[in-house]
C-alpha cells in the first residue's frame, strides 16, 4: 500500500518533469529520445555491471532484504490468525497463550492463576479471541517497526547507489573530448544523466528486494495450499502461469499504446510550441483559423490513442481479475465440498472452515507476485535499455588523452606554430589540409573566410580539442601532443560566438576561470577592461543573477562578462569568436575598447566578424576550403587584389559605388 | 481601486501607485484577484461541455461500488451458508461432482454461482467505467485545449511580449494538466470515496450499528492525519524537486557550455559543483523518505487497528448471536432457543459469568442491537470493508494535493483565458479593399506600456508602390512602426490608412492578408520547403510556390537539398543557413502577393555573400508594392523613394538618399562612419604609394 503510493509520487514527478520540458525550447519527450529503444531484455552483462555498482554496499543490502523478509512473514500470518480465530477460539477452545499465562501465574501467583484458570474454563471464546488479536496486534507492532526501519535504510542503500552512477556519469562527461560532445546530440547526452538514471532508480533501489520478497510470499502462499490438500493445489495452481502470460500480454498491448499516446502527443506539444514561438509570423500570415483547426486534428487523433489506450485497460484489467476470480471460485467449490465430506474426521485431518477462509486469503499471496513480476520484468527492461546507454556512455575513452610522458606546459609567451597540419573530423572528408603559420608572442591573428572553411577548426586544434593527424602544433615550441592538456588549458583563454554564461551571478560568471579572485579583483579588471561601467549599473550590480545560459542579459553584456572573464584569467593564449549580432552604438562603441584591451600583451585568435577587428590584426589569415589562402596584414592583402579584396569589397560595397 | 476614482485629485503622494499600475475599471476582476472559491467555480465550469458523460461516469462508479459490497457480501454469505451446514451435522460423502449437484452442497453452489455473476458483472462495469472516464476527460481536455490555443492565437502581442513563449506553453500543457486532473480526480475519487464510505457504513448497519460505529471510529483521525501529513510533505518534495532540478541544471548547463569548461580547465570545479548539488538532492530525497518513514507506520498502525477492533468485534459477535437462528428462519427476537454453548455469554456482563443458565435471559436483551445472526464469514466481509474505507479515505490527500496544485495553475491558466484582445475586431468589420497601397500614418502614438511611448506623433504618408527605408538607432521604434501597420498592436493614439481606410475598421484577416511580413528573425515551422512557402496562402499550387521561390533566390538551394521542395524542415528535418531561410521567408511573404511588404532588417547578420544574394532578390520582389524597409546598411536604403530618420520614436530626418546626406543629422552621421572605413582605406593607400615613391627615388638616388 505504502510502496505503492510513493511510487505514484514518483510517477506524478516524473510526469511534471515531462512536461515542464517545453521552456527549454525545442518540445522533445525526454523519455522517448529519438531513435533510442525503451526496452531491452534482461542481459547478464548489463545485470552484472549493475551490481558490479551495488557490490560495495551489499551488506546493506543483504540486511535490507532480511527485514524485509522477516516484515512480509510476519504480515503472511495474517490469514492464519484469521483460521485460529474461526477454528480454535469462537469454537471455544483453550488458547495456547492463556493455558501458558495460566501456567506461568501458577507459581508465582496460585490466587490469581486459579480466578484467570475459572475464567478461562467458562469464556474461553473470550480468552481466545482475546489471545489472538493481542498476539496478531504484536506481529504487526514488529512488522511495522521493521517496515519503518527499511523504508529509510533500503532506500538510502539503493540511493546511494545511484547518486554514485550519476557522480560517475557527469566525472566522466568532463573527461570526454570534445569529438564526443559534437558527435552526440545535446538531447541524448543529457538524457543519460537524467531519464536514463531516473529509470534505474526503482530497480537498483527495490530489485532485489522485489524479486526475492515476491518469490517467497508465492513460495509460502504455494506452500500453504498443498499442505492444507495437494488436490486443491492440482485445481488452481495452474492458474500462476495463466495470469503471468496473460499479464505480459497485456503490458506489451499497454505499452505500445502508451507508446503511441506519447509519441502522438509530442507532436500536438510541438505544434504548441511552435505556434506560440513563432506567432508574430502565424498572425502575420493569417493562419489562426488553420491553425486551430490542425490543432484540433492533432487533439482528435490523440484523444483517440488515449481512448483506444484505456479501452485497451478496460479489456484487460477485468480479465486479469476475472483469472485470479477463477482461482477463488474453485477454493471456494472445492474448499465447501472438502469441510462438509471430511466433517466427521478426526480434528487433525478435517478441512475446517478456518483453512478454507485462510486459502482464500492466501490465493491473493499467490496471484499478486505474479502480477508484480510481470509489472517488475517491464520496469527491469526500461531499467536495462537506460543502463547499457549509461554504461556504454562510462566505457567511452576520450580520445584525446595525455599521453604517459606528457610534461606540465610551463608558464608560456604565447608563440603558436602550425607545421603542415592536416586534420579530418571524419576520416574521408578532410577539413584542413597542409595549414602553416606562426604566431609571435603577444599578436592578434584574424582569421577570415566562408562558413565551414575551417576557421573553428584551427581553433579547436589550438585549444587541443582534436588532435591532428599529421603535422604539428607548437606552443612556445612544445608540442601539443606532448604536454598535458590540464596545463595548456590554464593559460588559455576562450571568448565563444555563443557568450556562454552559467546561471549565476554576474561575479561567479567572471571568475569562472579563477574562483579564488575576490570580489575587488573582479572590479578592478572589470574597470582595466572598461567594463565597469555596464556591470556596476545592472540591477544588483556584480551580483545580478544572469539566468539559465544567461538569458536576463543583454548580448552585449553577455559579451562583455566573457571579456571580464577572459581578462582576469590573463591566458597567455586567448581564442575568440566574434558575435555576429549587432548590438546598439553605445555598447559596440564600449566592446571595441574592451577587445583593444583584452588582446593587447597576449597572443589573440579571433575568428572576426568586424572590420574594425580585422585591420588592427598583425596577421590575417584568409582560409577557403580548408587552406590558406592569402596571409598578411590587411593592408597587405587589399593591396594583392585577391580574395581577401573581394570580401572587403562585399562588405563596403554600398560605400565604394555612392560617394558623394 | 474603486474608492479612487480617476478624476479625484488626490494628494500627490498617493497618485504615482495608482500611475504606476493603469488600471481599467471596466475590466472585470483578474485572475490574479479571484478567489479560491471562485477559481473553483470557474474550474468546475470546464465540466459543463461533458456534463452527460461526467454524470454517466458518477453513475458507474455508484453501480460499481454497489455490486462490489454485494460480491464481498456474498463471499461471507458463503461461508457462513458453509459453517450453518457443518452445524447442522448434513455431510456429504459422495465424490465431488456429485456432491455439488445435491443438497447441502447444491445451496452453496448456487451462491457461488451469483457471486461469479457479481464478479462478472463488476467487472463489465469497471471496463464501461474506464471506457467513460478516458472519454469524459479527453473531451474536457480536448475543449480545455482548444479554448487556450484559440486565446492564445488571438490574444495581440501585448501578452506574448509579457510572458515567455515558454511560460505560456508550460501553462498550456501543465498548467492544464493539473486542472484537469483535479477536475477528473475531485469528481470521481470524491464519489467513489463517499460511495465506498456509505455503502459500507450502510452495510455494517444492517448487522449492527455499534459495528458500523466502530468502523467509523478511527475515520476522522485518520483523515486528520493524512491531511496534516500532506502539509507537511508538501514543502520537502518541493524542496527535492528543486533540488533535483538544480541538479539538472548543472548537468545541462556543463554540457551546454562544454567548450568554455575545457578551454579553462575548469573540469574539477564543475565535477564539484555537480557533487554538491547532488548531496544536497540526496539529502532533500532523504528528507521526504524519512518524513513517510515517520508518517507510513502511524497511517498503517491506524489502519491495522481498526482492522483487529472490527475482527475482534466481530469475532465476538459470533459468540454471541451463535444462537440467534439464520435472518432466513424467522425473525431474530421472536425465537429464543435455550443456550446449548457452553461460551455465549453476554460482553456487558462478565462478573456474572460464572452461571450456565444465565445467558437465555441476557441474550434476550441485547439480540435487537444483532438483529443479523454473525457468523464467521462476516470476518472476511468486515476485513474487506475495513479495507475498502481506509484506502478511499487515503485517497482525500491525493484530492487535497490536486486541488493545491490546480488552484495554482487556474489562477495561471485564466490568466491566459481571460486575457483581452488587444487588437479587438469590430463584427463584421468589412475587408480592406484591394488598392495601390498607399500607406497614411496620422500621429501616431504607442507605447508597449502606455506611460512610455516607444513612438510619438508619427505622422507621413506615402503613395502606393514607394519604397520606404526606416533607418535609425536600435531602440528608436523602427520595428515598432510596421508591426503598428499590420496591427500587431493598436496605437494609443492617432490613426494608420491604408488606401485611406482606418485599419481599426477592416478585418484583421484581410489587413494582414494585404501585407507580407519579412521578420528579422526568421522563423520557419517543422514542416516541407513547399509548406514553408506557402504558410500564408495554402492553396498555393507547386507551380506558384516555385515561382515564389525562384523571386527570391531559393529555388537554386532548393533543388539542391535531399528532397527538394518535399524536405522537411527544422528540428527533425534539414537545417538551413541563415541566408537560405532569409530567402525562404521572403518567397513566403511574396507568394500570395501582396500590396504592402513590410522587410524588417532582413539583413541583420547574414554574411556579405548572402547580403548580395538577397539583396538581388530584393530588388525583384519590391517592384509593384509599396514597401517598408528596416536597414543598417546604406546600400540597400538609397534605392528607396523615402527615408524616414527615426530617433527616439520620433522622426528627425524625412526625405530621398541624397536630400538627406545634404543635412546634418543622424543619417549623414551614420554615413560618415560607414565612410570613413572607405576613407582609411584611400589614404592608406595614397600613404603606401608615396612611400613606394619615396622608396623608388630613393633607389634611384643611390
Amino acid at each position: 500500500m505504502i510502496s505503492t503510493l510513493m511510487k505514484r509520487k514518483r510517477d506524478q514527478r516524473r510526469e511534471v518533469a515531462k512536461i515542464n520540458l517545453p521552456t527549454a525550447g525545442p518540445v522533445k519527450d525526454p523519455n522517448a529520445p529519438e531513435g533510442e529503444p525503451d526496452y531491452k531484455p534482461l542481459e547478464w552483462p548489463v545485470v552484472k555491471k549493475i551490481l558490479h555498482w551495488m557490490a560495495p554496499y551489499k551488506w546493506n543490502y543483504i540486511v535490507a532484504l532480511l527485514v524485509n523478509l522477516a516484515g512480509t512473514l510476519l504480515d503472511m500470518l495474517g490469514p492464519l490468525y484469521i483460521k485460529h480465530l474461526v477454528d480454535h477460539d469462537i469454537p471455544g477452545h483453550p488458547h495456547m497463550l492463556a493455558t501458558g499465562l495460566v501456567a506461568a501465574l501458577r507459581t508465582t501467583f496460585p490466587g490469581t492463576a486459579e480466578s484467570v484458570s475459572r475464567s478461562l474454563q467458562h469464556h474461553a471464546p473470550f480468552w481466545g479471541i482475546g489471545c489472538t488479536i493481542a498476539l496478531w496486534a504484536f506481529t504487526t507492532f514488529l512488522s511495522i517497526l521493521l517496515m519503518r526501519f527499511n523504508m529509510e535504510y533500503n532506500r538510502r542503500t539503493g540511493e546511494k547507489v545511484v547518486f554514485a552512477i550519476r557522480k560517475a556519469i557527469f566525472a566522466h562527461l568532463q573527461q570526454l573530448s570534445m569529438s564526443f560532445y559534437d558527435r552526440t546530440k545535446f538531447g541524448r547526452i543529457l538524457s543519460r544523466g537524467t531519464t536514463d538514471i531516473d529509470a534505474m532508480v526503482n530497480p537498483v533501489v527495490n530489485g532485489v528486494n522485489t524479486v526475492v520478497t515476491n518469490a517467497m510470499m508465492m513460495g509460502i502462499a504455494a506452500v500453504m495450499i498443498v499442505y492444507s490438500d495437494w488436490r486443491m493445489a492440482i485445481a488452481v495452481l495452474w492458474l500462476g502461469p495463466v495470469l503471468y502470460f496473460m499479464n505480459q500480454i497485456y503490458r506489451r498491448k499497454i505499452g505500445a499504446k502508451w507508446r503511441q499516446v506519447r509519441e502522438h502527443f509530442t507532436r500536438v506539444s510541438t505544434n504548441l510550441a511552435e505556434n506560440i514561438n513563432g506567432m508574430r509570423v502565424v498572425a502575420a500570415f493569417n493562419r489562426q483559423e488553420e491553425n486551430l483547426s490542425h490543432f484540433n486534428e492533432l487533439q482528435d487523433v490523440n484523444t483517440i490513442n488515449n481512448i483506444q489506450a484505456s479501452a485497451t485497460n478496460g479489456i484487460y484489467m477485468p480479465l486479469l481479475n476475472v483469472v485470479g476470480f477463477i482461482g477463488k471460485v474453485i477454493i471456494l467449490m472445492f474448499g465447501c465440498y472438502l469441510v462438509i465430506r471430511t466433517s466427521g474426521q478426526s480434528a487433525t485431518a478435517r478441512f475446517t472452515v478456518g483453512t478454507l477462509m485462510a486459502l482464500y486469503m492466501y490465493w491473493d499471496w499467490f496471484m499478486n507476485p505474479v502480477l508484480n513480476f510481470g509489472n517488475f520484468h517491464n520496469e527491469m527492461m526500461q531499467a536495462m535499455a537506460s543502463a547499457e546507454r549509461i554504461f556504454t556512455l562510462l566505457d567511452q575513452r576520450p580520445e584525446v588523452t595525455d599521453s604517459a610522458d606528457a610534461i606540465a606546459l610551463p608558464p608560456v609567451k604565447g608563440e603558436v606554430r602550425f607545421d603542415h597540419v592536416n586534420f579530418a573530423y571524419k576520416v574521408d572528408k578532410p577539413v584542413l589540409h597542409d595549414i602553416t603559420f606562426e604566431a609571435r608572442p603577444g599578436q592578434t591573428i584574424a582569421l577570415v573566410g566562408h562558413t565551414g572553411c575551417g576557421k573553428s577548426t584551427i581553433m579547436n586544434l589550438i585549444c587541443r580539442f582534436y588532435l591532428p593527424q599529421q603535422g604539428g602544433i607548437l606552443i612556445d615550441g612544445y608540442d601539443l601532443r606532448k604536454i598535458t592538456s590540464d596545463s595548456l588549458h590554464r593559460q588559455m583563454g576562450i571568448v565563444a560566438q555563443s557568450n556562454y554564461l552559467f546561471s549565476g551571478s554576474v561575479l561567479e560568471n567572471i571568475r569562472y576561470a579563477k574562483p579564488d579572485a575576490t570580489e575587488e579583483q573582479v572590479i578592478a579588471a572589470a574597470t582595466a577592461l572598461g567594463s565597469h561601467d555596464v556591470l556596476s549599473e545592472l540591477k544588483d550590480g556584480y551580483h545580478t543573477q544572469v539566468g539559465e545560459r544567461g538569458s536576463a542579459m543583454s548580448l552585449g553584456q553577455r559579451q562583455l562578462i566573457c571579456f571580464t572573464r577572459a581578462f582576469l584569467a590573463n591566458p597567455a593564449i586567448l581564442m575568440l569568436d566574434e558575435a555576429t549580432s549587432a548590438v546598439d552604438t553605445h555598447t559596440e562603441m564600449i566592446i571595441q575598447q574592451a577587445l583593444e584591451r583584452l588582446v593587447a600583451d597576449r597572443t589573440t585568435f579571433i575568428v572576426a566578424h568586424r572590420l574594425s577587428t580585422v585591420t588592427s590584426a598583425d596577421l590575417v589569415l584568409v582560409l577557403d576550403h580548408g587552406k590558406i589562402i592569402e596571409r598578411g596584414t590587411h593592408h597587405s592583402l587589399l593591396e594583392l587584389g585577391g580574395k581577401y579584396a573581394e570580401l572587403y569589397r562585399q562588405f563596403t560595397r554600398e560605400i565604394g559605388s555612392d560617394t558623394p | 481601486m474603486s474608492t479612487n476614482p480617476p478624476q479625484s485629485k488626490s494628494p500627490k503622494t498617493s497618485t504615482p501607485v495608482s500611475a504606476d499600475s493603469p488600471s481599467d475599471p471596466a475590466k472585470p476582476p483578474s485572475p490574479l484577484e479571484l478567489t479560491n472559491s471562485q477559481l473553483l467555480r470557474r474550474m468546475f465550469r470546464f465540466l459543463a461541455p461533458v456534463r452527460a458523460l461526467a454524470a454517466l461516469a458518477c453513475l458507474l462508479i455508484v453501480a460499481w461500488v454497489f455490486v462490489e459490497i454485494n460480491a464481498v457480501k456474498t463471499t461471507g454469505q458463503i461461508v457462513n451458508a458453509v459453517k450453518d451446514t457443518l452445524e447442522s451435522g448434513k455431510v456429504a460423502n459422495t465424490p465431488f461432482w456429485d456432491a455439488i449437484g445435491r443438497e447441502p452442497l447444491r445451496s452453496i453452489v448456487h451462491m457461488i454461482v451469483i457471486l461469479g455473476l457479481l464478479v462478472v458483472l463488476n467487472n463489465f462495469i469497471t471496463f464501461l467505467r474506464t471506457y467513460m472516464n478516458s472519454r469524459f476527460t479527453m473531451d474536457m481536455v480536448y475543449h480545455m485545449r482548444a479554448a487556450v490555443y484559440d486565446r492564445l492565437q488571438n490574444v495581440g502581442f501585448a501578452f506574448h511580449d509579457e510572458h515567455s513563449s515558454g511560460a505560456l506553453i508550460n501553462r498550456a500543457l501543465s498548467d492544464l494538466q493539473n486542472v484537469r486532473a483535479f477536475l477528473q480526480m475531485g469528481l470521481l475519487l470524491t464519489v467513489e470515496i463517499v460511495a465506498f464510505v456509505v455503502g459500507w457504513i450502510v452495510y455494517m448497519s444492517t448487522i449492527s450499528r455499534w459495528v458500523a460505529l466502530a468502523a467509523l471510529l478511527p475515520v476522522p483521525f485518520w483523515i486528520w492525519y493524512i491531511l496534516r501529513f500532506g502539509r507537511k510533505m508538501q514543502p520537502a518534495q518541493q524542496a527535492a524537486m528543486k533540488a533535483g532540478d538544480d541538479v539538472v541544471t548543472v548537468l545541462t548547463e556543463n554540457v551546454a557550455g562544454v567548450h568554455v569548461v575545457k578551454a579553462f580547465a575548469t573540469e574539477g570545479t564543475e565535477i564539484q559543483k555537480y557533487n554538491a548539488a547532488a548531496n544536497t538532492w540526496f539529502d532533500r530525497v532523504m528528507d521526504t523518505v524519512r518524513l513517510w518513514r515517520n508518517f507510513a507506520p502511524i497511517i498503517r498502525g491506524i489502519a491495522s487497528a481498526s482492522h483487529l477492533t472490527l475482527f475482534a468485534i466481530c469475532a465476538l459477535l459470533v459468540v454471541l448471536t451463535a444462537d440467534v437462528p439464520p435472518p432466513s428462519a424467522t425473525l431474530p427476537t421472536s425465537t429464543l432457543a435455550p443456550s446449548t454453548a457452553p461460551a455465549s455469554l453476554p460482553a456487558t456482563a462478565p462478573e456474572a459469568a460464572a452461571a450456565t443458565s444465565a445467558p437465555t435471559a441476557t441474550i434476550t436483551a441485547s439480540s435487537p442491537a444483532f438483529p443479523v445472526k454473525v457468523n464467521v464469514g462476516h470476518l472476511l466481509v468486515f476485513g474487506a470493508a475495513m479495507g475498502a474505507i481506509l484506502s478511499r479515505l487515503q485517497q482525500v490527500n491525493q484530492i487535497s494535493d490536486q486541488y493545491q496544485r490546480a488552484i495554482v495553475s487556474a489562477r495561471r491558466f485564466f490568466e491566459v483565458l481571460d486575457a483581452p484582445s488587444t487588437v479587438p475586431e469590430f463584427t463584421k468589420a468589412p475587408d480592406l479593399p484591394r488598392g495601390p497601397g498607399a500607406v497614411e500614418f496620422h500621429f501616431v502614438t504607442f507605447g508597449y506600456d502606455p506611460a512610455k511611448p516607444v513612438v510619438r506623433d508619427i505622422a507621413f504618408d506615402v503613395p502606393g508602390g514607394s519604397i520606404v527605408a526606416l533607418v535609425g538607432p536600435t531602440g528608436s521604434g523602427k520595428s515598432t512602426l510596421v508591426q503598428l501597420l499590420a496591427r500587431f498592436y493598436d496605437p494609443q493614439n492617432g490613426q494608420i490608412l491604408i488606401d485611406g481606410i482606418d485599419i481599426r475598421k477592416a478585418s484583421l484577416t484581410s489587413l494582414r492578408k494585404s501585407i507580407g511580413f519579412v521578420f528579422q528573425e526568421t522563423f520557419l515551422f517543422s514542416d516541407t520547403v513547399a509548406n514553408n512557402i506557402r504558410y500564408g496562402h495554402p492553396d498555393a499550387t507547386m507551380g506558384d510556390v516555385e515561382a515564389a521561390a525562384r523571386v527570391s533566390q531559393a529555388h537554386e538551394f532548393i533543388m539542391e537539398l535531399p528532397q527538394g521542395y518535399d524536405t522537411m524542415l527544422g528540428e527533425r528535418g534539414a537545417t538551413l543557413s541563415g541566408g537560405q531561410r532569409q530567402r525562404l521567408a521572403i518567397a513566403r511573404a511574396i507568394i500570395s502577393n501582396p500590396r504592402i511588404l513590410v522587410l524588417d532588417d532582413a539583413l541583420a547578420a547574414v554574411d556579405p555573400e548572402t547580403e548580395h544574394l538577397i539583396s538581388r532578390a530584393l530588388e525583384l520582389v519590391m517592384v509593384d508594392r509599396t514597401v517598408f524597409i528596416i536597414a543598417h546598411r546604406l546600400s540597400t536604403v538609397k534605392a528607396s523613394d523615402l527615408v524616414i530618420v527615426l530617433e527616439h520614436g520620433r522622426i528627425t530626418q524625412a526625405g530621398t538618399h541624397k536630400e538627406l546626406l545634404r543635412q546634418h543629422g543622424h543619417y549623414r552621421h551614420i554615413a560618415e562612419v560607414q565612410l570613413a572605413y572607405q576613407e582609411k582605406e584611400i589614404l592608406a593607400k595614397a600613404e603606401k604609394r608615396a612611400d613606394k615613391a619615396d622608396a623608388s627615388s630613393e633607389e634611384k638616388k643611390t
